[in-house]
This record gives structure tokens, sequence and C-alpha cells, in this order.
């Protein structure tokens, strides 16, 4: 080979390089989506997990005492945000997530949340599970009239599919699906064992640019 | 006898731009993924074990992003061809012995989660064109219309 093929061989590898960093970045900056009603902690804090969950996945139920684990151990150090994918569930899934959005219009998310989760067996199964999602919103003081018009709402329905077509456009193709500052961990096995070693090498890079 | 060469010409070059678009796009659409997902789709071939697949999820769609752009543009095409023809000759091992122990797969995972989604009988025959094509370039060694093709100066 002579030097001018070795060199368009360099060249030509650092153009593929560098045309996948150039549409991932491309692709992640355009997820910027307004989810600070379904957000738990500090803007200020240094880690900030992205959780793509689904209210009737098992895995995404079975990982919530993981989640509350790291946030007591990582307190003020750790955001942890909530978006919407019920892509990947049945059609109840999606009228789970619109009901959790307007409790999150209330300020009620995260209680609200904790209900879907703690009472999936319950609701999950039912054909017909818009009645337990109004009676736990009615559990956590919501008007049962005002949330009953919220589950039609269009712009609360649009916002679901906002965060959902997020997840799409990732290509999470798994539930819960996580994203620590800017990286991507899928899956509730992954995350368990993925989540401590970023976190602290996170916090670890933070400490040294100060 | 000049119309003759050129047949054979848009064959090669054909051939050639087959294998490397179905390399390139394949490679691309799952670096446009999470990782994870092609971990996923690894785990559904018993083949490999568990302890490579984090290595395999990561190695395989660069070289076929890059395998795909040198064959497309013909830059090492032989060296491209070469580990293209392995490459594809293990897929067609893997999605064949799927095939045969009676795994049911909807998607063998080829183009990531977002791509062309192939049922495991479609991708093991494509990849199995795939590998004859890359079997015969890498054999005959003649690659018009490429870079190579311009260094030596055809």
């Amino acid at each position: 080979m002579t030097r001018r093929e070795w060199v368009t061989g360099i060249f030509l590898i650092a153009v593929c390089v560098g045309a996948i960093f150039f549409f991932r970045s491309h692709l992640r900056s355009n997820l910027e989506l307004s989810d600070s009603n379904k957000a738990k902690g500090s803007l200020n804090s240094p880690v900030e997990i992205i959780e793509y969950s689904n209210f009737e996945c098992h895995s995404c139920r079975d990982i919530q005492p993981f989640i509350d684990e790291l946030l007591r151990k990582y307190p003020g150090k750790v955001r942890m945000v909530f978006r919407h994918y019920p892509s990947y569930g049945t059609q109840f899934s999606l009228w789970s997530h619109v009901a959790a959005e307007c409790a999150a219009q209330k300020g009620l998310f995260w209680p609200y949340h904790d209900k879907l989760f703690e009472n999936q067996k319950e609701w999950s199964i039912s054909p017909r599970p818009i009645k337990y999602f109004i009676q736990y919103a009615a559990e956590l003081g919501i008007d049962k009239v005002e949330f009953e018009k919220c589950l039609t709402d269009e712009s609360i329905i649009r916002k679901v599919r906002e965060e959902d077509d997020s997840g799409l456009k990732l290509g999470l193709r798994v539930t819960p699906s996580f994203i620590i500052n800017g990286e991507i961990i899928v899956g509730q096995r992954e995350f368990k064992e993925k989540a401590g070693p970023k976190i602290e090498s996170e916090l670890k890079r933070r400490e040294l640019s100060l | 006898m000049q119309k003759r060469l050129e047949v054979a010409d848009y064959f090669w070059l054909s051939a050639r731009l087959f294998v490397g678009i179905i390399l390139a796009y394949a490679g691309f659409m799952k670096l446009m993924e999470p990782r994870g997902n092609f971990e996923f789709a690894l785990q559904n071939y018993p083949l490999i074990p568990d302890s490579v697949i984090p290595l395999l999820s990561g190695v395989i769609p660069w070289m076929e992003w890059i395998l795909g752009i040198f064959l497309i543009v013909g830059y090492a095409p032989r060296i491209a061809a070469l580990f293209s023809s392995l490459l594809f000759l293990v897929f067609v091992v893997l999605i064949g012995l799927n095939l045969v122990g009676g795994k049911v797969i909807d998607n063998c995972g080829c183009f990531g989660e977002r791509g062309i989604k192939l049922s495991p009988i479609l991708a093991f025959f494509l990849d199995a064109g795939a590998f004859a094509l890359s079997v015969l370039l890498l054999l005959k060694g003649y690659f018009p219309f490429s870079i190579q093709a311009w260094f030596k100066g055809k």
C-alpha cells in the first residue's frame, strides 16, 4: 500500500466515525422535553437519570425500590426524570400514562406513579381499567369530574405521545430504559449493574472539574 | 467485446454496492440505537456465549458500517470482501442453527429496532446471498469504479 492509500484509509475511517457521532448527537439534541412536572431532585444535581417506563411492565415496577435506594444513597446529587413510554404495552398502557400525566398536572405525579405500580396487578388485567385510574386519583384527592375531563384532553394525550416518540426515536426497545447523563442503559438488569458505577464516575468527574 | 466488458463491470459494481449497502445500513442503524438493543438481539442466538455478547454488540456494528463504506467506495475492497464474507458466514450459521432448532424470533435484529424488520428465514437468504457475492468479489478481485481502480489508474 502506498502512502496515499494509507492516508485515504485513515481519512475514510475518520469520516465514518465522525458521521456516526454527528448523527447520534443530532438525534439526542432533538429530545429535550418539558418534563419537569415528573422530576425528583434539584435541577442542579450533577447526575440526571431519565427513565423511560411503562406502567404496565413488570420490570418497570420491580426496578422502583432500586431507584428509591439510589435516590436515598445520593441525596441532592441525582435528579430523576420520568418519561412516558407506553409503546411496548397493550392498549391500556397509553391510558395509564394519560392518567398519570393528568395527576402530574395537579402536582401529584409521583404518588400516582406509585399507586399505578403498587396496584398494577389490579388494573392491568381489568377489561375496564379506567375506573381504577379514576379511583386512584380520587384517593389522592383529585376532583373526579376534572380528572375524567383530563383523560380525554387532546393536549395531555399529545404530551404522552411526544415523550413516547422521543423513546422511539432513541430506538429504545425495552422498558425500563434509562439515560444517565447522556449514556443509555437498556433494561432492568443492566441498570442495576451499571447505574451505581456510572453515578460514581460522574460524581468523581464533577469533583475533578471543580 | 467492448459491450460484454461493460456488462461485466456493471455486474461487479452492483455486487459490491449491494453487499456494501446492506452492511453499511445494518451497521448505521445499530449504531444509531442503544447498544443494549443489539445485546438483546444477540441473546436470541444460543450459540453465542453470554460473556462475549457485550464485546460483539460493540464491535459488529462498527465493522459492518466501516466495511460497508469501504465496499461502497471501493477502498481496500478485497480485504473488505474477505471480512464481509466471514461476517455473513457467521450470520448464516447463527440464523441457520436457530431455524433448524425451531427457535422462533420475530425479528432477526439485523438492522436494529428501527430499521427494516426481517423474519429469520428472509434474513437467512439475504445473508446467504450477500455471503455468496462477497466470496465472488473476493475470488475475482475485480473492482471497477472504485477508489482502488482510481489508485491503479484504471
